[in-house]
C-alpha cells in the first residue's frame, strides 16, 4: 500500500514537473500575434485562444496581452515584446545553469579529430529570431529589444531564472546590438537578486566594459558600477 | 667409505699428473704462473669483456632448474703458486671438478648444490748426496666440498642466449685428506691425516647461455674452510663447466589478458576496425628491464595484411594495455552471410632475441547489411563516392540548374534531391519484423534507388549519401524516447548560412537548428524527417523541426542524452 502510494505520488510529482504548460489568451490590446509550433507565419492573436508550450507570443509597439497558465498562474506581457510559451516553464537554478553552460560550449570550436567515432554536439541554442515576411509587426526594427521586454516580463513575474536564460540567449544571438551595456546589467542585476554575486560581478563588468557608442544612454553603465561597488 | 673416496679422487688426480709429466717431459716451465703478470692482466682483461656485454645484454638462465659439472683450480692459501713444473718439483695447488645442481626460489634467486674433488699435490725429487740416485716424494691434498648455498641472477633475465653475471655463497662441511705417497708414478698412498671441517664460500661467475637447455659456465669462489682466510685448504677456486637446464621457461612478457571488445564485426564498417581496437591486449613485462612489444594481428581469410600496433615500450615489471586493430581484405565486403572468424594475435617482445606469444580468439563477422543498430556506425553506411550516388545526384544537379553562389544554394539543392527522390517513387517502408539474435539490416543507398523502398534508416542514409555527395555536410539525429519502445532516426543538412542569413529561409527559428563547424562558424542546419517522402521537401522539414523541437528541446532530450547527433564524416 505504501508502495502504491509513493508510486503514485512519484508519478504525479513527475506529471507536475514535466507536465506542458498550456496558456490561454485572457485579454489582448492592440498588436498581438501568436506563431504556432514551426508554422512559418504569424497569426493575430485573440482571447479565448489556448497556447501551447511550442508556441510563440508577439506584441507590438502598443500591444499587450494577458495569459493565464494552467498552473493558474497570470501572466502578463507588455508591449514590444516576445516570448515563447516555453519560456514561461519555471526552471530550476541547476537547469538555468545548465542552459547557459550549454550556450558557452556551444561557442568552444570542436576539436579536430582523426577519429571517425564523433559523438554530435548537443545543441540548446535554435537559432536566430528574425523578422516576418507578411507580419503587421514590423519585427525587424531592434528584435533584441523584444527579447530584452520578454525577459523583463520574466523578472515581474519572479521567473527569475528564466529571465537570466533568455538574457544570456539574447546576449549570444546579438552580440552586435547597440544596447549601451543594457543587457547585460539586466542579467547582473537578475543574478545579484538570485545571489550569485560572482555571475553577478562578471556580468556587470561585461556591461561597464561594453563598446557604449558616444549616443549612449551611460545609465546601464552607471548602474552596472554601483552594482559594482556594492558587490565588492 | 673415505677409503674408497680417497682411492677414486687418487685415481682421478693421477690423471692430472700424467698431464703434468707429459708437459714436464716437453720442457714445458710455468714458473709462478698464477703470479705471472701477463696472465693477470689477460686473466682480468677476459673478465671485464665478459662483464660488459653481460651488463648490456644480459639475458640470463630462464630455466626453472639445472645441473652441471665444471672442472677448474683451487689455490690454497698454503700454496705459493697455482702450479709449477720444473726439473725438480712439481707443485699443483689444486686440480679437481664440481658437480652441481641449482633451482630458482625467486625471480632472481637460485639455490645450489655443490659436490666437488680437488687434490693438492706437491713432488720433490731429490738426488742423493752423492747424486746418484734420485728420492721422489709427493704430498697430496685432497678436498671433498659438500656445499649448499645461493645464487643470485645480478641482472634480469630476459630472454636465453646471453650471458649473465651472477653471485653466490653458501656453506658446508669440507673434508680434507693429507696423502703421502712415495712418488707421483707411485699407486701406494699413506693417509696422513683426515678431517672434516665447516665453512663458506662467497664468489660470483657469469653463465653463457648457449640455448634455453645449455650454458657455460665461469666460477669464481673464495672458501674459507674452517671459517678462516688463512686455513691450508682455503683459497681461491676458478672453475670453467657446462650447465644443462630444465623445467619452466622464464618469462619475458606474460600476457594477463585480452578482451575483446567487438566479438562482432559489421563488414560496412570495416574501416572503423583500422582505427578503433577490437581487443585489448594486456602484457606484463617480467623482466627488471625495459623491453620493447609490438602486437601483431590477423584475422584467418579475411584479413588483407597484419596489422601490427608498433613496437610499445615496457619499463620493468610494467604492465600496460595494447589496442588491436585489424585490416580487412576485399572479401569482407562480398560478404552475403555471417562467418565466423579467428583472430590471431602475436605478440613479440624485443629484448635482446625476440620472444613470442600467440593467442587466438573467435569473432563473428556479419553479413555486410548488417547493423548493430549504433547510430554512430550508421555512418558507415554513407557512400556518397559510390558511382551510382554521384551519377543521380549530378544528374538532378544539372536538370535543376543551381546557381552555386547562391547563399540558399544548399537548401534548393537538399530541396531538388528530396523531389527527385520522391519523383523517383521511392517509398517508406516500416522494418521488417527481425528476431531478437539477428542485426536490423541496412540498405545502401544505391539498394534503395534501385528497390524503391526502404525503413527509416535505409531512407535517411541514402539522402545522407546524396546530400554528402554534393558536399552538403549532414547528421544523423536519433531519438531513443524513453516512453516509446522503438529508437527513431531523422537526419539535419547544413545549409551553409550564417545566424544572419537564416532569415532567407524561415522565419522562425525554431525551424532550425545553430551548429558550429570545425571553423568555429555558426551556420543554420535543417532537420528533416525522410520517411516524410511522399509529402515533400516542406513537410519532411515541418516533422523534423517539430520532433526536434519537443523531443530534444521542450522535453529536454538533447539534455537528458537520449536525442544525439552524430555528424556523417
Amino acid at each position: 500500500m505504501i508502495y502504491q502510494i509513493l508510486t503514485i505520488c512519484l508519478t504525479m510529482t513527475t506529471i507536475t514537473i514535466f507536465a506542458p504548460i498550456t496558456a490561454k489568451l485572457t485579454h489582448t490590446s492592440g498588436e498581438v500575434m501568436l506563431r504556432r509550433g514551426v508554422d512559418e507565419g504569424w497569426q493575430n492573436a485573440s482571447s479565448g485562444v489556448i497556447l501551447y508550450e511550442i508556441d510563440s507570443i508577439l506584441t507590438g509597439e502598443a500591444g499587450s496581452v494577458t495569459l493565464q497558465l494552467n498552473s493558474g498562474a497570470i501572466f502578463k506581457l507588455g508591449a514590444n515584446a516576445i516570448l515563447d510559451i516555453s519560456e514561461l516553464r519555471k526552471l530550476s537554478e541547476q537547469e538555468m545553469f545548465i542552459a547557459i553552460m550549454g550556450k558557452k560550449i556551444d561557442n568552444i570550436s570542436p576539436r579536430k579529430s582523426k577519429t571517425k567515432l564523433k559523438i554530435g554536439r548537443i545543441h540548446v541554442v535554435h537559432g536566430e529570431y528574425v523578422s516576418g515576411k507578411t507580419d503587421s509587426i514590423k519585427l525587424n526594427q531592434t528584435p533584441w529589444k523584444r527579447e530584452r521586454n520578454g525577459a523583463i516580463a520574466l523578472l515581474e513575474h519572479q521567473l527569475v531564472t528564466n529571465a537570466i536564460v533568455k538574457l544570456n540567449s539574447t546576449i549570444q544571438k546579438y552580440q552586435e546590438a547597440d544596447d549601451c551595456g543594457e543587457l547585460y546589467f539586466r542579467l547582473g542585476a537578475a543574478f545579484e537578486n538570485l545571489k550569485k554575486t560572482g555571475q553577478a560581478i562578471e556580468a556587470y563588468q561585461a556591461s561597464t566594459s561594453s563598446d557604449a557608442h558616444k549616443d549612449c544612454n551611460p545609465v546601464w553603465v552607471r548602474q552596472a558600477r554601483a552594482g559594482l561597488s556594492r558587490l565588492r | 667409505m673415505q677409503l674408497l673416496l680417497n682411492s677414486i679422487f687418487i685415481e682421478s688426480d693421477l690423471h692430472v699428473l700424467y698431464l703434468a709429466a707429459l708437459m714436464r717431459s716437453q720442457a714445458f716451465t710455468m714458473e709462478g704462473i698464477w703470479m705471472n703478470r701477463d696472465f693477470k692482466n689477460t686473466f682480468l682483461l677476459l673478465v671485464v669483456m665478459m662483464t660488459i656485454p653481460a651488463v648490456s645484454f644480459a639475458q640470463g638462465i630462464t630455466r626453472a632448474s639445472g645441473f652441471g659439472f665444471k672442472g677448474g683450480f683451487w689455490k690454497t692459501a698454503k700454496s705459493e703458486t697455482l702450479f709449477r713444473f720444473d726439473n725438480s718439483k712439481i707443485e699443483l695447488s689444486g686440480v679437481g671438478a664440481w658437480l652441481y645442481h641449482f633451482s630458482r626460489v625467486g625471480p632472481e634467486w637460485f639455490y645450489e648444490l655443490h659436490i666437488g674433488a680437488f687434490a693438492s699435490i706437491v713432488s720433490n725429487e731429490i738426488e742423493d748426496e752423492q747424486g746418484q740416485e734420485t728420492i721422489s716424494e709427493a704430498d697430496i691434498t685432497t678436498i671433498i666440498p659438500f656445499l649448499a648455498g645461493v645464487r643470485y641472477d645480478v641482472l634480469s633475465a630476459r630472454n636465453y642466449g646471453g650471458l649473465q653475471p651472477y653471485l653466490s655463497g653458501g656453506v658446508g662441511p669440507y673434508w680434507i685428506t693429507d696423502v703421502e705417497a712415495p712418488s707421483i708414478n707411485s699407486d701406494k698412498a699413506d693417509v696422513i691425516d683426515s678431517r672434516v671441517k665447516l665453512g663458506a664460500y662467497l664468489g660470483g661467475g657469469v653463465n653463457l647461455a648457449f640455448t634455453n637447455w645449455l650454458a657455460l659456465n665461469f666460477d669464481l669462489k673464495r672458501h674459507f674452510v674452517g671459517f678462516q682466510p688463512q686455513n691450508d685448504v682455503s683459497g681461491l677456486n676458478l672453475g670453467v663447466g657446462l650447465s644443462f637446464m630444465w623445467g619452466q621457461e622464464r618469462e619475458t612478457i606474460r600476457v594477463i589478458s585480452v578482451q575483446t571488445i567487438s566479438n562482432d564485426i559489421y563488414p560496412a564498417y570495416h574501416q572503423f576496425y583500422t582505427h578503433f581496437p577490437i581487443a585489448i591486449v594486456t602484457v606484463k613485462n617480467m623482466t627488471r628491464g625495459n623491453i620493447e612489444v609490438n602486437v601483431r594481428s590477423n584475422i584467418r581469410s579475411f584479413s588483407e595484411r597484419t596489422k601490427e600496433s608498433g613496437f610499445i615500450r615496457l619499463r620493468a615489471r610494467e604492465t600496460k594495455d595494447i589496442p588491436v586493430t585489424v585490416i580487412f581484405g576485399a572479401r569482407i565486403r562480398n560478404l552475403e552471410k555471417r562467418e565466423a572468424a579467428i583472430l590471431d594475435l602475436q605478440v613479440d617482445a624485443r629484448a635482446g632475441k625476440k620472444v613470442t606469444r600467440k593467442i587466438s580468439s573467435p569473432l563473428m563477422i556479419h553479413r555486410l547489411n548488417s547493423w548493430n543498430g549504433e547510430v554512430d556506425k550508421l555512418i558507415f553506411f554513407v557512400k556518397s563516392d559510390d558511382e551510382t550516388i554521384l551519377s543521380f545526384s549530378r544528374e538532378i544537379l544539372s536538370a535543376m540548374n543551381v546557381n552555386h553562389e547562391n547563399s540558399t544554394r544548399n537548401v534548393d539543392v537538399a530541396k531538388g534531391l528530396f523531389d527527385a527522390v520522391q519523383k523517383k517513387g521511392v517509398r517508406y517502408y516500416s522494418d521488417p519484423l527481425i528476431p531478437f539474435y539477428q542485426d536490423d539490416r541496412v540498405q545502401l543507398a544505391t539498394e534503395t534507388l534501385r528497390l524503391g523502398s526502404g525503413d527509416c534508416d535505409d531512407l535517411v542514409v541514402l539522402y545522407a549519401s546524396l546530400l554528402e555527395s554534393v558536399g552538403i555536410n549532414t547528421a544523423f539525429v536519433e531519438v531513443k524516447d524513453p516512453e516509446k519502445t522503438l529508437a527513431h532516426l531523422y537526419l539535419m543538412f547544413d545549409t551553409g548560412l550564417s545566424p544572419e542569413q537564416s532569415l532567407q529561409i524561415s522565419t522562425n527559428h525554431k525551424r532550425f537548428i545553430m551548429r558550429q563547424n570545425l571553423a568555429g562558424k555558426q551556420t543554420t542546419w535543417i532537420p528533416i524527417e525522410a520517411t516524410q517522402l511522399p509529402n515533400g521537401f516542406q513537410e519532411a522539414w515541418d516533422v523534423g523541426a517539430l520532433s526536434y523541437l519537443q523531443d530534444g528541446k521542450l522535453r529536454g532530450g538533447l539534455e537528458a542524452g537520449w536525442v544525439q547527433i552524430f555528424d556523417v564524416e
